[in-house]
C-alpha cells in the first residue's frame, strides 16, 4: 500500500473526501433498498451492544479499561460506518432510481428521503437507540415506496437478525 | 481557497488509470493561467448534475469547454453524452493519484 494512499485513507476516515465518479451510468437498473435497511439494522445492533457494554468501574485494571475502550471504539466505528452506508444507499435510490413520476405518485418521497438523511446523521453522531430505530423506520418507508413503484407487494416481518425489528420485505412470487 | 482538493474515485470508467478506491489530489489553481491541455486528467462537475464530480481525461479543448472522456470508453458516460464541459465546471487538474 502506498504511503500517500495510507495517509489519504486515514484522512478519509476523519473527513470523507467527495467522490469523483468515473461513472458508467449505464444505467444498470439494479437497485434495492435492502442495503439501506440492513445498514439500519447494524446501527441498531451497535447501539444495543454499546448499551450492554459494562463500563469499567473506578479502580479497574488498565487491561480492563483497554478492553472496554477497544470494544467501544469498534462498535462506534461500525455504527458510524453503517449510518453512512444507509445514507449513501438511500441517495443512490433517490438520485438514480426514483423518477419524477414516482415522486408524483408518492408525494411523501422527497420529505421521507430528507428525513432519512437527518435521522441517519443523528444516528451516526450519537449513541442513540431511538435515532437508530427511527432510521430503520424511515428506510422501511422508502422500501415500501420502492417496491410499490415496481408493483411488487410487500410484507412487514420480524427480521431474522439479533435486532429482530420489523422490516419491509418484497413478496416475490 | 486551499489549492489542493481530495477525491475518492468510484466506478470503473477510468480503468486502468484509476480504479475504485484510489484517491486523487486535484490542483484547483491549475487552470487559472492557462486552459486545459489534451491528455490532462481532470475532475469536473457533471454538467447534467452539478453536485456530482467526475474524473475524466481531456480529449480536446474548444471555446465551448473541454471535451472529456473516460480511459475505459465503453462504460463511460462523458462528453460524448453531455458535450464539452464549460470552464467553470472544471474543478482542476489531477496532481497526484494514490493507489492502495
Amino acid at each position: 500500500m502506498s504511503a500517500l494512499h495510507r495517509i489519504l485513507q486515514w484522512m478519509d476516515r476523519l473527513s470523507p473526501a467527495p467522490v469523483a465518479h468515473a461513472h458508467c451510468d449505464i444505467p444498470c437498473g439494479i437497485y434495492d433498498p435492502h442495503h439501506a435497511q440492513l445498514a439500519a439494522h447494524t446501527v441498531i445492533r451497535m447501539n444495543l451492544l454499546i448499551n450492554d457494554l459494562k463500563k469499567p468501574a473506578s479502580g479497574s485494571k488498565p487491561e480492563e479499561i483497554q478492553e472496554y475502550a477497544n470494544k467501544l471504539a469498534r462498535y462506534v466505528a461500525t455504527k458510524e460506518q453503517h449510518a453512512e452506508i444507509a445514507k449513501s444507499e438511500i441517495r443512490i435510490l433517490w438520485g438514480d432510481y426514483f423518477k419524477p413520476e414516482h415522486a408524483q405518485a408518492h408525494p411523501q418521497l422527497h420529505e421521507t428521503v430528507f428525513k432519512a438523511m437527518k435521522t441517519a446523521s443523528k444516528a451516526r453522531q450519537e449513541i442513540n437507540l431511538q435515532a437508530a430505530e427511527d432510521l430503520l423506520k424511515v428506510t422501511n418507508d422508502i422500501a415500501e415506496i420502492f417496491w410499490k413503484t415496481k408493483n411488487i407487494p410487500t410484507v412487514r416481518a420480524k427480521a431474522p437478525y439479533p435486532t429482530e425489528r420489523e422490516t419491509v420485505y418484497p413478496k416475490l412470487a | 481557497m486551499f489549492p489542493i482538493a481530495r477525491f475518492r474515485v468510484d466506478d470503473r470508467s477510468m480503468e486502468p488509470t484509476l480504479a475504485p478506491g484510489d484517491f486523487v489530489l486535484v490542483n484547483r489553481l491549475s487552470y487559472r493561467r492557462h486552459a486545459p491541455s489534451r491528455g490532462d486528467l481532470v475532475v469536473v462537475r457533471d454538467p447534467q448534475a452539478p453536485l456530482r464530480y467526475l474524473v475524466k481525461r481531456v480529449a480536446d479543448v474548444s471555446v465551448s469547454g473541454a471535451f472529456v472522456v473516460g480511459d475505459n470508453q465503453t462504460p463511460s458516460r462523458d462528453s460524448r453524452t453531455f458535450g464539452p464541459v464549460p470552464k467553470e465546471f472544471i474543478v482542476g487538474r489531477v496532481w497526484r493519484t494514490a493507489k492502495p
